[in-house]
């Protein structure tokens, strides 16, 4: 024996002075404890569902990204795909959806910050005409020559009845006649809306709804929506409201947003669309997961509890281990809330790693203090007996467990490091409460006869003995099934693809996959920043030489290029409308007058019906056909009750006003000579203006980046032009690189501080050797069998390493120090040694197998390699180290 | 896009005066009967112009007239060098104005064109029954019966008209005795319910359709004409204008206008 050994014998001795002295007062204080820390943390414990406050905040890639959002603010996208089918029926229907959607988004904007799925003309501000081309520009300008003597004329006394004049006499040439074949949708779209609206309001009378609404829509002419570059998708981009407070930080946006998704899907039941985009799928995969750990929280508590009560008999002493395991998980509440305040997307699973490793503390003590009782030891002695002989193991034990967590401390992953923290210092508190509280609460109720007489039914397992009776024979068959799967060893690997974490069958996960496959869109973009235009369009002429680097935005695509020649075309031209008072009043409504205007356009109309019926135009022929009637009828409704004219009083107000409005901007479009960053509408210049003054240009990637190898590539291409990149592609990248060094230092580092531990407490390397024989059998089989069977290590499941080696160096720590205290022909599995040993590993293996339901793959693949990790260590612990201890006693003649 | 932004309140068209002809390759698009006025066509005729003069290299001017008698007294005064007629004043003026076919249009792609002689339903079925005036858009020049026909002719009057769907709707309510309709006319009706008070009582033989025409001798400028005219499907510019045409292209010369 050695000094660390005594001295953590010392310790139990201690607590078993305090246990027997005052067993009632100790649990009173930790049940207090307990409260006051559920409490305070139910109040005041927060949680940090920032996914940028995993990371170091002094890291490079992670100060840059963060000053990124700080420059040009939050720009993490929901997306609504929606499929068109690649027609322009298909098209035009798309549009309508977005349109009806973005209506019903924008009536909360507590919820929905910005909704972007078009830009109209005047979203590009009064600089738009700089974008037209020189041609477009001075045919656009001869037309604004011709059109403003007629403007000025309908400005002098603007109403309903002139404006059907001037649209008859446009119609019938004596105004003059366009010859752009391009130019008769809208044109006779719009007098199809015009007769239409006169026609309801004769029948209905102006409605509420229509009230201030425009005629023609003109805000929304020459209207572009955001497709594809193949034409097959129509992607709407909305920026959700976030609340970082709670766990689901877009959920109410998200519910909002998915029953406005569910209500238009309704309104156009032909139309497919969903929605995806990087907040949607964290929000998703949160929500899975969530229902998916809910669901193997129930699970593993029913089975645990009954293989409990199983083996234990009766539901006292599982109670009592429960309830010193909840002790232990409030007291860590309560030490979060002291230390960090709050908890982080990655501690917030510290009660699983509790309910994983605590719980087998407090089953090895119980399970010692059966086997004691069961030797007629009463209470006292039997609680003493089980704490001095599983104390020190237990102790051991969960101080390697503690390694297993501390070792992350300090780590740049903060969100890891937090973990460690908070999961190590809840082993701690697991040990003291299974080493105090349990024991105290057993010498109460053994004291008062409270657990029941019979002994438990599977208190150890004898049969095993004959199992490792030849043990050479188990190590070969061992070594032999070992070497059969070693090509299994060489095929397990890592797995980055967040993606392919996911749950199946999940809209999100789909529609990120139509994104990739059909679109040149991706919901991931890098971002660089220039200090002035002349390096935005540098830097973009060289990404453009790179493969990788799909699509490319910047303000440039806002800044129209030839300005002095435009400006040139344009010079003059606004003079045309100069002294129009867009102010005047409406005329007076005089229904003769409107009848017989009418009169005109129905004329007018049928002049162009024979044009149309001689170029053998169908179905132009029939939309004019049905203006036709519609002006028909609503001239009889006239006819018969001139009175009903007052109806159309607020239909011309709306005319006057959009027309007003329309000819005021034109000429403001007119007066613009250029268009300059400063120039452009906030929302545009926002997105890519820094508060700094500085310019972003966004980089899409051309493959699927969620392929690792490719979001590597991709990332590596940028650098070469600027180290400075940042954007998704690059935290992800960085992110998950880091990830995984922090998970394979710390799993080198524990192991290490291990076998020192285990090393001082022998001051043999054989012990230290041997305690690790099931780990390191169970962790090789582990790799092996997932070789074997596809399933590879990803960034959700990595997380099953530390707790693999806390459970797997436990088991051997237990086996070795009961072995030892063996006297001569006493067998090991004739102790409850083993069977507590099993438990434990049982209870981690229903534990996490519950997760092997989740529909969320990463946490399918944890509960995997968790179980089958469990499984490895058990069959590692139980046979193969039970059959080198029979083979050293031989070799040594024991 | 920034023209469709003012689409309604602002169209307008274009005008512009006739000048006399000289250029070499100056044309007249003659289609005594067709609706509109050579002022709503001038936008159409620029753009042709345009794109000719383009292709030839030379200052092309052109003008439209649907009137046969202005289309006559301009011909004779302006002398173009090419137009694009209407069959029938092509059948009946082709002497008179050395009118030499190098093309022909093809409208809806149809290669003929088929004229149908249609009456109200509660009219008896044969044509030589019709009685009273029948019209038609193409019925302006002095043989139009006789290609309806062919050597037959009918007993009829007959009168064109630049309302040829006005004198079908008459004819749909037993108004009118009837009304002629060439391929194109006849397509838009052909399966429409509007007009079940009618029925074709007579349908002509294939006809050619509207011809391509060099006015006196032929020479080199006329293979150029006639290169540029055939290329023009083939042509992603001359898209839209073709459109503007109604024909989806050009064709050699039918055989049957020899």
């Amino acid at each position: 024996m050695n000094i660390f050994y005594t001295f953590l014998e010392k310790i139990i001795r201690f607590i078993w002075k305090l246990v027997r002295k005052a067993p009632a007062a100790i649990v009173i204080c930790a049940v207090l404890l307990a409260a006051v820390s559920g409490i305070s943390s139910a109040l005041w414990l927060k949680l940090d569902s920032d996914q940028d406050n995993l990371i170091s905040h002094e890291l490079p890639f992670q100060k840059r990204n963060l000053e990124q959002i700080r420059n040009f603010g939050d720009q993490e996208y929901m997306f609504v795909v929606i499929k068109t089918g690649g027609t322009e029926a298909g098209k035009a229907t798309a549009a309508k959806f977005a349109s009806t959607l973005a209506t019903k988004l924008n009536k909360r904007p507590d919820l929905v910050k910005e909704v972007h799925y078009a830009m109209s003309a005047r979203d590009m501000g009064p600089g738009v005409l700089m974008f037209a081309s020189p041609d477009e520009l001075r045919e656009f300008a001869a037309l604004a020559r011709d059109f403003g003597p007629l403007g000025r004329e309908w400005f002098e006394a603007p109403g309903l009845s002139r404006f059907l004049d001037m649209t008859a006499g446009l119609l019938s040439g004596e105004k003059g006649a366009g010859g752009d074949s391009g130019m008769f949708g809208p044109f006779i779209g719009a007098v199809d809306n015009l007769v239409g609206e006169m026609y309801s309001s004769l029948v209905s009378g102006p409605t509420l709804e229509n009230m201030n609404s425009p005629v023609f829509d003109l805000d929304k002419a020459g209207i572009q929506y955001f497709y594809t570059r193949n034409g097959k998708l129509l992607i709407m981009r909305i920026l959700p409201k976030k609340d970082f407070r709670v766990m689901d930080v877009i959920g109410p946006s998200l519910n909002f947003v998915r029953s406005s998704l569910e209500t238009a899907r309704t309104e156009f039941p032909g139309v497919e669309a969903g929605l995806t985009g990087r907040p949607v799928l964290s929000a998703d995969e949160m929500h899975t997961t969530d229902q998916d750990m809910t669901i193997a929280a129930i699970i593993s508590v029913i089975v645990v509890g009954l293989l409990f009560m199983f083996i234990l008999h009766g539901w006292l002493r599982p109670m009592l281990v429960m309830g010193s395991l909840f002790c232990a998980m409030a007291w860590t509440f309560g030490f979060t809330l002291v230390t960090l305040g709050s908890l982080n997307l990655l501690s917030i699973v510290f009660a699983l790693v509790l309910v994983g490793i605590g719980v087998d503390f407090g089953i090895h003590v119980v399970m010692r203090y059966v086997e004691a009782s069961d030797s007629g030891l009463p209470p006292d002695e039997a609680v003493e007996d089980a704490l001095v002989h599983t104390g020190p193991g237990v102790l051991l034990g969960g101080l390697t467990s503690v390694c297993a967590f501390y070792a992350v401390l300090g780590q740049e992953f903060v969100g890891l490091a937090e973990l460690g923290l908070v999961g190590g210092t809840g082993i701690i508190f697991c040990l003291i409460s299974m080493l105090t509280v349990l024991p105290s609460m057993m010498l109460i109720a053994g004291r008062r006869n409270w657990f029941p007489s019979s002994r438990p039914r599977m208190a150890t397992l004898p049969f095993m003995e004959k199992v490792i009776s030849r043990p050479v024979t188990v190590l070969l068959v061992f070594s032999l099934l070992t070497a059969l799967a070693f090509p299994g060893f060489q095929k397990a690997g890592f797995n980055y693809n967040l993606l392919e974490l996911q749950a199946k069958g999940l809209e999100s996960v789909e529609y990120e996959h139509v994104l990739i496959n059909e679109s040149d869109e991706s919901t991931w973009f890098a971002v660089m920043t220039c200090p002035d235009l002349d390096s935005v369009k540098s830097l973009i002429a060289e990404l453009k030489q790179v493969p990788s680097v799909g699509r490319i935005e910047s303000i440039l695509d806002f800044l129209p290029e030839g300005q002095a020649e435009k400006a040139d075309i344009l010079r003059g031209e606004a003079e045309i409308l100069q002294g129009i008072n867009f102010e005047t009043r409406n005329s007076r409504l005089v229904p003769a007058e409107v009848a017989t205007s009418l009169e005109n356009l129905i004329e007018s109309l049928e002049g162009l019906e024979e044009k149309l019926f001689s170029a053998g135009a169908k179905k132009e022929l029939e939309q004019v056909g049905g203006i036709i009637d519609r002006a028909d009828a609503c001239l009889e409704i006239l006819r018969k009750n001139p009175a009903d004219a007052v109806n159309l009083t607020t239909l011309q107000a709306r005319l006057v006003s959009e027309l007003s409005s329309s000819f005021a901007w034109l000429k403001e479009i007119l007066e613009v000579q250029t268009v300059a960053p400063k120039d452009l509408p906030d929302h545009l210049r926002s997105l890519y203006v820094g508060k700094d003054g500085s310019f972003m240009v966004k980089i899409s990637p051309v493959e699927n980046v969620w392929d690792f190898e490719k979001l590597t590539g991709f990332v590596a291409a940028l650098r070469k032009i600027d180290p400075n990149v940042t954007g998704v592609p690059v935290v992800v990248l960085e992110s998950s690189q880091l990830m995984r060094e922090t998970f394979l230092e710390a799993a080198g580092l524990t192991i290490i501080l291990v076998s020192v531990i285990l090393f001082l407490s022998s001051f043999s390397i054989s012990y230290v050797l041997l305690t690790l024989v099931p780990l390191f059998a169970g962790i090789f089989w582990l790799l092996e069998i997932m070789g074997l069977t596809g399933l590879s290590f990803n960034l959700a499941n990595f997380f099953a390493i530390p707790v693999l080696i806390a459970i797997g160096v436990d088991g051997g720590v237990h086996f070795l120090a009961r072995w030892k205290e063996l006297s001569k022909g006493e067998c090991l599995y004739h102790t409850s040694t083993p069977v507590a040993v099993g438990l434990s590993f049982c209870t981690t293996m229903i534990g996490f197998g519950g997760l092997l339901l989740a529909h969320h793959r990463g946490l399918a693949s944890l509960g995997g390699i968790m179980v089958t990790g469990s499984a490895t260590c058990l069959v590692g612990c139980m046979v193969v180290l039970p059959a080198v201890f029979r083979l050293i006693e031989r070799i040594k003649g024991k | 896009m920034f023209r469709k932004i003012i689409a309604f309140a602002f169209i307008l068209a274009l005008t512009l005066s006739s000048a006399a002809f000289a250029g070499r390759f100056d044309f007249a698009i003659i289609q005594p009967g067709q609706p509109g006025t050579t002022a709503e066509a001038q936008p159409v005729m620029d753009e042709l112009a345009k794109y000719l003069s383009t292709k030839l290299g030379e200052k092309v001017r052109g003008v439209y007239y649907n009137d046969l008698n202005e289309a006559l007294g301009s011909i004779e005064k302006s002398k173009p060098a090419w137009g694009i007629t209407g069959l029938t004043f092509f059948k009946s003026y082709a002497n008179k104005f050395s009118m030499i076919p190098v093309a022909s249009t093809l409208p809806q792609g149809m290669q003929k064109d088929v004229w149908r002689l249609i009456v109200p339903i509660s009219n008896p079925d044969s044509p030589l029954k019709v009685g009273g005036t029948v019209y038609g858009s193409m019925l302006y020049a002095p043989r139009s019966l006789e290609l309806l026909f062919g050597t037959q002719g009918g007993e009829f009057a007959v009168e064109g008209t630049h309302n040829a769907l006005r004198m079908l709707r008459k004819v749909n309510k037993g108004k009118v005795a009837g009304v002629v309709l060439d391929a194109v006319q006849y397509s838009v009706i052909k399966d429409s319910d509007r007009y079940s008070g009618t029925k074709v009582v007579f349908t002509s033989a294939e006809l050619p359709n509207s011809p391509v025409v060099w006015f006196g001798s032929t020479n080199d400028d006329t293979l150029r004409l006639q290169a540029v005219l055939l290329d023009m499907d083939k042509d992603p510019a001359a898209k839209e204008l073709l459109k503007l045409l109604q024909t989806v292209g050009f064709s050699p010369a039918d055989k049957d206008l020899h």
